[in-house]
């Protein structure tokens, strides 16, 4: 981008001298390295010295005191440091009642003389419930220098043993560890000094070494003295750190596991590689430190938008995950050793705060992560259709172009979007006037055909008397403040700006009231919200944010709360938009940066990709990543932010964005127009072929979007989830299972890409979903299947009902009463089964029962329709079930099964009967889902088979 | 759309729906859906069994419109939804007939294309609206048809203005062309007068050349004539990296977070003292304190132009006499006579001028000199000024004739096929959009002018037609395009594309910017109202005040 500005400059003038060297894309200089970072230059060390150091030498300093018992289920020790024998620490441990066992860490200095105290917020805003119910079975056992924990469910017996001196916790299934805290004495909490006494120290120490006045021990051994302790600068920003050093790392081993996952959100694959020691893939660790970051590279370590220090450690035969809940700049080392996965995690500030969770498999990992942060709520169905977006449809008449085109070249869409141009002034919710004189009209003609807008809403607010926002947030004190307590501002899309601090309380009600659609007069209930730049994003900022010493609501400084910032703005949209009718509609929020419990908030997006291959093919573990951290609802720029994508790629694009559960094409202000319909054939029949596809699997992905909201399932499931004993398939990350539907999906990547490979785990036959084409079982079989840019990889598994909607309208929620088909792919044994969830898709009545699920089951002779209802995982308990007489299954009682698709049966049956009724069908035959060679799968297609979606049923095949 | 309300007719068709698919249907006619026009291929037959229209299939005839797709290209379900890409044939009685695609039957929206509702057999939520529709769509067609009658008569007169002034043109031409016939011979004859004078007086310059010090001032002249160029090549340079960074400053996009592009923009703001308080917008003109060492241009031209050969004549004994008081004003005579032509203008200013002033400060006696009388003697000066004179003269009259060629050549392509546009050559229309008003003038440039400051960014000069469609076609005038405006910031070279449509009055409709700096305009002119039964005439385009006209009338 930069040097195409210049070059075009200089062609204009014909200089050519002028011509400097250039670099494209992120300007990596201006995010911090660990080594740039005081806190984590000093914590990181301490690895570098274990290391170095004669094996079996190096020990921690911290030991621990006998326990006391705080309740059922929670006990303390006194924690002290060797190198500081005065001041005290605190380890707490508590057993949750809920989630299959998990253990909750924490560790405080207590007793402090300081005027200062370490945040200890984030657990009230990541999880849904900061002091989760205790269990009340575990039992303590201590002895002289060891503790001992037994809990958990009768099946796991787990344990959680506590070596006194020097500290160090293993958790342990049926007495195997599994996790170990402190195994290499890397554990570290700075406590709270006095900067006049380290000052001198300073000047008297040399430079390894901080020798305090009166204190003749040497630490240098395990603490780095550091010149940036109290004062920092960077670049020229200088961060007046009142509160001095306060970091703290974590040494967490993984014994056992070959592969870590988690950690979103990098541009990095899903099995987290190496940043330190001889196989390291990267040279600087892990960052979580949400940035607003330009062009980002496309394999990297390097922090993007959103954080969830959420680490998922797997094997063939256990899978165990931490939450680390802390909200400030953290870095994290993963090291793969012959017998475990080595972590070392350095937070800039906060307590120790730590949620083990202990599995035994992925989806455990799932369930019990969403029983502390929450599962995503179900969304509005109409959000996970299509989305149209560019920065920027310009005014009234070009959205309603752009939305009369689809409909010329009946290409479906749900929502079109506004970007920051329909602002005036950049002033969000004031409308430019010469653009869009009359909003509501405009929203109104959009949604009389059932679609929606979305327009963004930034967390900056333009500095200026004259706008209402700015006006109340001056006279509601509820600004972002300086260190020195005044308000603060900042550059950015409007100018100067002031950030709203949504940590605030007193923020809350107005934001609701900023969305109500009495106060914004200009909007309409077809219009939700879109919040970019939440990192938050501020140009003449440090790292293009805001100062850590700024001041939160509480006196909490930005550097404690940073990671977390988003998601609390996020939230307070998404309950504005709840509040703005009655009854309540579900929310739409898509918002850039996120946090662990974003999930509960609505959608994210993995914000300014690049139109080119590199990022096309790397989007696919990113968002595998966040799903596996419960972020579900995500999705990439299609087309890519940047540049102007070929046609090729931008097809390849589209039919990867179809297969993401938040589907939007968005394009820089700067690129050429590329809806869909502006191309020519072949390229626009691909298009719309692709976006039609996503509309008739809307089914699909609302089941796993339903899934999702009960478990906390992924909806794309990378291989090591979906079968978690095949060790073949854990670091894959390039292809998917779409929720538990049997739908494996794998986006082309590669330019002029005729053929692709798909690896097959399980041993059941697969068939391919355009061609029924059938692959015969075989377990860890490579498939290879011809490519050409009209088509991709998309195969049934056998064993699955696939339920779709084969006729397309112009939006999703026309759709309703619409017939579905079943496509049923056997499995080897000749059986199959599915389900289908289905509500009014915008309101809350699903919570009362008014909703439709449905069982599909096929054993070879009978296909039956039967109610199906929550499974029996504690996060499922209070879903209400439903019967068949509530409002929605009458709504919808009219809607049929108008066909039913069986692909793989070994012969045509003689009759098919529902009710005694001969059913007409076709036969075509083909190879038998027990087959042993590939080939055309035999079809069979009942037509109208005079059955509906809501009541139960039996269809005969004799 | 109120679910709730739908729950009785729901309920009501669903039961019923099964029953009217089975319906047997005895005639064509009674096909929901179908098009008139397709009604032969829909005749029962013997067997009870329809052919799928691509031939493909044969399915019983109790399958037509059955709610299922049966046929590949579906032709069996014309009245339903459930085939892809098929449309409903709706009669739309008091209204033209219309068709909706079938994913908009049953859809629960009141298409117009079908204003009589009946793609919603099923919904049941749209009422016939045709008669309504129908109404305001003659009253729309009648004004269309007002509107492209009225413009074809002022495009009669363009047409008719046109070919008067064709047969001007033609005529001028015809006289032009006998004049220069006259003058090349006048040219000629000036030309031998000239080289006889000049040789007699060649002989004696040549001793006069030998001398040092001409030598020495040949030097000069050459390092001189360096000094110069390299000092033009730094101006270049710097007015190269100064419009760089106004560009920048002018254009620069804030929505790049880029802090960079930012310390650029106010530190040339600072260097060129343009205040960087938003809203006083400069002319980004420096301001340039004339200092009393600075060397004028008009100097140094004088310097390299001086004829060294000249000076020669000058400094031989007989001239002495003649006195300083004339010398130097003398001089600017002299150089006269060597400027090329194509300079001679602008060197005629110059020259006056600094007479002039000469004469105010008191350096030069009078304004009366009388020419040429240093270095050749006034015969020489005088057969070359007739010369020059003369070759002027033909010049001009060529130039007319090559414009007068090229407009005719135009008016025979570019100007439309029957030359109708040229009377909107140089015509401009403009509209207030926004922040800006955008100007266009026909065949010329086009211009985005601010509302607030004043200042104007070129949007392009006229290049093209619509090269898709042949020329002479109406398409082909549908379109214009201005490219080769000046550059955006991180953007492209702004360029235009004008869609044009009849209208009764030339005017600018509506402005956007699709792309960044890539605009579109839409224009109307009667130029573009062919009257019915010329060229294609269905597709001719009207648009201007259809909407506001329909308005009126409802009103």
């Amino acid at each position: 981008m930069r040097s195409s500005i210049i070059s075009l400059l200089a062609c204009v003038v014909g200089i050519t001298t002028l011509l400097l060297p250039l670099t494209l894309g992120v300007k990596e200089e201006d995010f911090k390295k660990c080594s740039q970072s005081s806190f984590c230059r000093r914590l990181r060390s301490i690895a570098t010295k274990q290391e170095a150091a004669p094996s079996g030498t190096f020990t921690s300093p911290y030991t621990l005191a006998s326990p006391i018992a705080v309740a059922d289920g929670s006990w303390k020790w006194p924690l002290a440091s060797s190198l500081y024998p005065e001041i005290r620490f605190e380890l707490q441990v508590d057993i949750l009642a809920e989630g299959d066992g998990i253990a909750r860490i924490r560790i405080d200095e207590i007793d402090t003389k300081s005027q200062f105290k370490r945040y200890n917020e984030t657990a009230k805003w990541a999880l849904v419930d900061p002091d989760p119910s205790l269990s009340s079975s575990a039992v303590l056992k201590s002895s002289s220098g060891k503790s001992s924990i037994s809990y958990g469910p009768s099946s796991s017996k787990l344990s959680l043993d506590i070596q006194h001196s020097p500290l160090k916790i293993i958790q342990l299934r049926n007495g195997k560890p599994e996790i170990v805290f402190n195994e290499r004495s890397l554990f570290h909490m700075e406590h709270f000094r006095n900067r006049e006494i380290e000052k001198t120290a300073e000047i008297l120490s040399d430079s390894e070494q901080i020798v305090l006045k009166g204190d003749e021990q040497d630490r240098s051994w395990f603490e780095e003295s550091d010149v940036d302790a109290f004062q920092e600068t960077w670049k020229r920003w200088t961060d007046s750190k009142p509160k001095g050093p306060e970091g703290f790392g974590l040494d967490l081993t993984f014994p056992g596991v070959k592969h870590v996952y988690g950690l979103p959100e990098h541009a990095s694959p899903l099995s987290l590689p190496d940043t330190t020691g001889s196989n390291s893939h990267y040279s600087d660790p892990y960052r979580l430190f949400n940035v607003d970051i330009f062009e980002y590279l496309a394999d990297s370590p390097m922090s993007l938008y959103g954080a969830i220090p959420l680490l998922h450690a797997h094997s063939v035969d256990h899978s165990v995950g931490v939450l680390n809940l802390v909200g400030s700049d953290t870095f994290v080392d993963v090291r793969h050793d012959s017998d475990a996965v080595r972590t070392h995690w350095v937070s800039e500030s906060g307590i120790v705060d730590v949620l083990l969770l202990p599995g035994p498999k992925p989806q455990n990992l799932f369930e019990q992560y969403a029983q502390m942060t929450g599962p995503t709520p179900l969304p509005p169905q109409w959000s996970t259709a299509y989305h149209q977006c560019r920065w920027n449809y310009n005014d009234e008449d070009d959205v309603l172009t752009v939305d009369k085109k689809f409909d010329e070249h009946d290409i479906p869409l749900d929502v079109t979007w506004l970007d920051i141009e329909y602002a005036a002034d950049r002033k969000y919710f004031e409308w430019n006037q010469n653009a869009f004189p009359d909003p509501v009209r405009m929203l109104d003609a959009v949604a009389s055909k059932g679609r929606k807008m979305v327009a963004i809403v930034d967390p900056h607010v333009k500095k200026s008397d004259s706008y209402r926002i700015y006006a109340d947030t001056r006279d509601l004190d509820v600004q972002v403040k300086k260190s020195d307590g005044s308000n603060y501002d900042g550059w950015c899309w409007p100018g100067s700006s002031i950030y709203v601090d949504f940590f605030n309380p007193n923020s809350w009600a107005w934001w609701t009231k900023m969305f109500d659609l009495k106060t914004w007069k200009e909007s309409t209930n077809a219009l939700f919200i879109w919040n970019d730049m939440n990192e938050p994003s501020v140009f003449d900022g440090p790292e293009i944010s805001m100062p850590r010493d700024n001041i939160h609501a509480g006196g909490w400084e930005h550097r404690d709360v940073h990671n977390i910032n988003g998601m609390l703005f996020h939230n307070q949209t998404a309950q504005a938009l709840i509040a703005r009718e009655s009854p309540a509609k579900r929310p739409f929020v898509l918002s850039r940066s996120f946090f662990a419990g974003s999930q509960k908030f609505g959608a994210i997006w993995t914000g300014d990709n690049m139109g080119d291959w590199e990022h096309l093919a790397g989007e696919t573990a990113m968002l595998l990543s966040n799903n596996i951290a419960g972020m579900v609802f995500s999705g990439a720029d299609v087309g890519g932010f940047f540049g102007n994508p070929t046609p090729e790629l931008l097809v390849r694009w589209y039919q990867a964005g179809a297969f993401m559960p938040f589907f939007r094409a968005h394009a820089h202000i700067d690129t050429k127009r590329r809806e869909p319909y502006l191309f020519d054939e072949p390229i626009r029949g691909y298009l719309r072929d692709i976006i039609r596809l996503r509309y008739q699997l809307l089914p699909v992905w609302y089941d796993a979007f339903h899934d999702a909201s009960l478990t906390g399932s992924p909806i794309m499931r990378p291989q090591y989830a979906v079968f978690p004993g095949d060790e073949q398939g854990f670091a894959n990350d390039d292809q998917y299972y779409v929720g538990d539907s049997g739908l494996l999906f794998k986006p082309v990547v590669q330019e002029g890409a005729e053929t692709a490979q798909v690896y097959i785990s399980d041993n059941q036959p697969y068939y391919d979903y355009f061609t029924n084409q059938l692959y015969p079982a075989k377990a860890h079989q490579t498939l290879t299947l011809q490519t050409p840019l009209s088509t991709f990889p998309l195969l049934i598994q056998g064993g699955s009902i696939v339920p779709s909607r084969q006729r397309v309208r112009r939006s999703s929620p026309l759709m309703w009463q619409d017939p579905y088909t079943l496509t049923i792919a056997l499995d080897k044994d000749g059986q199959a089964t599915g389900q289908l969830y289905q509500d009014d898709g915008v309101g809350y009545g699903y919570t009362n029962g008014e909703y439709i699920w449905r069982s599909f089951n096929f054993d070879g002779k009978t296909l039956k329709s039967t109610p199906k209802s929550a499974g029996s995982s504690p996060i499922e308990k209070g879903i209400v079930p439903y019967d068949e007489n509530n409002n929605w299954a009458q709504l919808i009682a009219h809607v049929k099964i108008e066909q039913i698709i069986i692909f793989g049966l070994n012969a045509q049956p003689k009759s098919i009967t529902s009710d005694n009724v001969e059913l007409p069908f076709t036969y075509s035959p083909g190879v038998a889902s027990n087959g042993k060679k590939e080939g055309k799968s035999s079809v069979l297609i009942v037509k109208n088979p005079g059955v509906g979606v809501v009541s139960d049923w039996e269809i005969l095949f004799e | 759309m109120s679910l709730i309300a739908l729950i009785p007719i729901l309920a009501l068709l669903a039961l019923s729906s099964r029953v009217l698919a089975e319906k047997k249907i005895i005639t064509p006619d009674s096909i929901r859906g179908l098009d008139p026009a397709l009604y032969n291929k829909y005749e029962p037959n013997s067997s009870n069994t329809f052919q799928c229209l691509d031939g493909s299939k044969v399915i019983p005839y109790s399958a037509i419109n059955d709610d299922y797709c049966d046929c590949p290209d579906g032709s069996d379900e014309p009245g339903t939804s459930a085939c892809p890409n098929t449309y409903f044939y709706c009669k739309n009685e008091g209204h033209i007939p219309g068709k909706v695609l079938s994913s908009r039957v049953n859809d629960g929206i009141c298409d117009p294309e079908c204003c009589d509702g009946s793609d919603e057999w099923f919904t049941g939520v749209c009422f016939s609206q045709c008669s309504e529709i129908g109404k305001k769509y003659r009253a729309e067609e009648e004004i269309i048809r007002k509107t492209r009658k009225t413009g074809s008569k002022i495009r009669g007169t363009y047409i008719k203005w046109a070919q008067g002034e064709k047969n001007r043109i033609e005529a001028d031409l015809e006289a032009k062309k006998k004049e220069v016939v006259e003058k090349e011979k006048e040219v000629e004859r000036a030309r031998i007068a000239l080289e006889k004078t000049e040789s007699s007086s060649k002989e004696e310059l040549e001793k006069k050349k030998k001398s040092p010090i001409y030598k020495s001032l040949l030097d000069h002249r050459l390092t001189l004539t360096r000094l110069r160029s390299k000092t033009q090549r730094l101006e270049n340079e710097l007015n190269s990296l100064r419009s760089i960074l106004e560009e920048l400053a002018k254009g620069y996009n804030p929505n790049y977070q880029d802090m960079a592009v930012k310390a650029a923009v106010v530190g040339y703001e600072e260097l060129s003292g343009i205040s960087p308080t938003p809203g006083e917008e400069s002319e980004g003109d420096v301001k340039e304190e004339p200092k009393e060492e600075e060397i004028k241009e008009w100097e140094l031209d004088d310097l390299q132009r001086k004829d060294l050969e000249a000076l020669l004549w000058e400094h031989s004994p007989a001239d002495e006499e003649d006195g300083d008081e004339d010398e130097e004003s003398g001089l600017l005579w002299k150089i006269d006579e060597y400027i090329p032509d194509s300079l001679y203008d602008s060197w005629e200013t110059l020259r006056d001028l600094t007479i002039e002033w000469l004469i105010k400060l008191g350096l030069s006696g009078k304004s009366k000199i009388v020419k040429g009388s240093a270095a050749e003697g006034p015969h020489v000066a005088a057969a070359r000024e007739k010369h020059r004179n003369l070759g002027n003269e033909l010049k001009k009259l060529n130039d007319a004739i090559t414009d007068s060629e090229d407009t005719l050549q135009r008016m025979n392509t570019e100007f439309g096929p029957q030359a109708e546009w040229k009377k909107l050559d140089g015509t401009c229309v403009d509209k207030v959009s926004g922040d800006y008003t955008y100007e266009i003038c026909f065949f010329g440039k086009t211009k985005q002018k601010s509302n607030k400051d004043g200042s104007s960014n070129y949007m392009g000069t006229f290049a093209e037609w619509n090269t898709a469609a042949t020329p002479g076609t109406y398409d082909y005038y549908t379109k214009q395009l201005y490219n080769n405006g000046g550059r955006c910031w991180n953007g492209p070279l702004r360029s235009v594309q004008v869609d044009l449509s009849c209208g009764k009055e030339n005017a600018l409709l509506s402005i956007s910017e699709p792309e960044k700096c890539e605009y579109q305009f839409r224009v109307t002119t009667p130029a573009l109202c062919w009257p019915e039964g010329e060229g294609e005439e269905s597709d001719v385009k009207v648009e201007e005040d259809v909407k506001a006209e329909a308005i009126k009338e409802e009103l």
